[in-house]
């Protein structure tokens, strides 16, 4: 069956969230050259799933060329009532509770991508600072973006549970 | 006579409106097969355009239609173009608050 834009974006991020899964345990199992490639996977995979909802299910346009889809995504969805369920929240102010403790590590998922020719840690390209040029491989992220904190966990709870609501298999 | 869409339009804006106290009003646009709002939210940070998100049809919650919604800051309402297809600010409803 031919994609929507919607299914195209969304199943495309389920395959780069996959494949952050896959780095996470290999990273966590002790490869710690892995980090940057997780965090690329992982802002790739939140960013096509956000894009991929900008657009309808049935015949929507291509999703727009915008930086910030998944804040914004993260903001929107404390609307949804599928979404809170899924997230096992009793009540929308729990879920909004829930997602506004999100928002901040949502944001520094989301600047993680590399803008235009801004020179800025990114798990993707080489960036010069103070003079010295680093590369992601070797750099040390901020420790909000340890894979093992719990908000990191959560985000990543919530992040499978958009999956569930929104992925390709969701009814 | 108010829609089956307007009406779930409403309860969806109501219950929105109960868990966000920074949210200012809630427009409908019109449609005859989704529910389209637009939110101002004065916690939203700024942005050059509205970028709607389309939630699928959620009947377990009590909204049997599609949905899309997207968050704007006070100062943006009347002033960023609707997304395409969803017609004019004129055409669109305030429908929380609603008037006294």
């Amino acid at each position: 069956m031919p994609h929507t834009w919607r299914s195209a974006f969304v199943k495309q991020a389920e395959a780069d969230y996959a494949m952050f899964l896959l780095l996470k345990d290999q990273l966590l199992g002790g490869e710690p050259g892995l980090r940057c490639h997780c965090l690329h996977y992982l802002q790739m995979s939140t960013e096509k799933l956000a894009k991929g909802v900008t657009s309808e299910m049935e015949g929507g346009q291509r999703p727009p060329r915008v930086h910030d889809a998944f804040s914004k995504f993260t903001w929107a969805v404390k609307r949804s009532r599928k979404l809170q369920r899924e997230c096992q929240c009793g009540t929308p102010q729990q879920f909004k509770q829930y997602l506004d403790s999100l928002l901040p590590l949502a944001n520094q998922i989301e600047d993680l991508a590399p803008v235009g020719s801004v020179d800025q840690p990114n798990p993707e390209y080489p960036w010069e600072e103070k003079g010295d040029i680093l590369t992601p491989v070797e750099y040390r992220f901020s420790d909000d973006l340890d894979f093992k904190r719990p908000k990191m966990i959560k985000m990543l709870q919530f992040i499978s549970a958009c999956f569930r609501v929104f992925g390709s298999d969701a009814g | 006579m108010i829609s089956e869409i307007e009406l779930a339009a409403r309860r969806l804006a109501t219950a929105n409106a109960e868990s966000e106290p920074n949210l200012e009003a809630v427009y409908l646009f019109p449609s005859d097969h989704q529910i389209r709002l637009v939110e101002v939210d004065r916690s939203m940070s700024s942005s050059d355009m509205i970028l709607p998100f389309y939630f699928p049809p959620d009947p377990e919650g009590g909204i049997p239609f599609p949905s899309a919604l997207a968050l704007i800051r006070p100062e943006e309402e009347r002033r960023l173009s609707p997304p395409d297809g969803w017609g004019t600010w004129d055409e669109a409803r305030r429908i929380w608050p609603e008037d006294e």
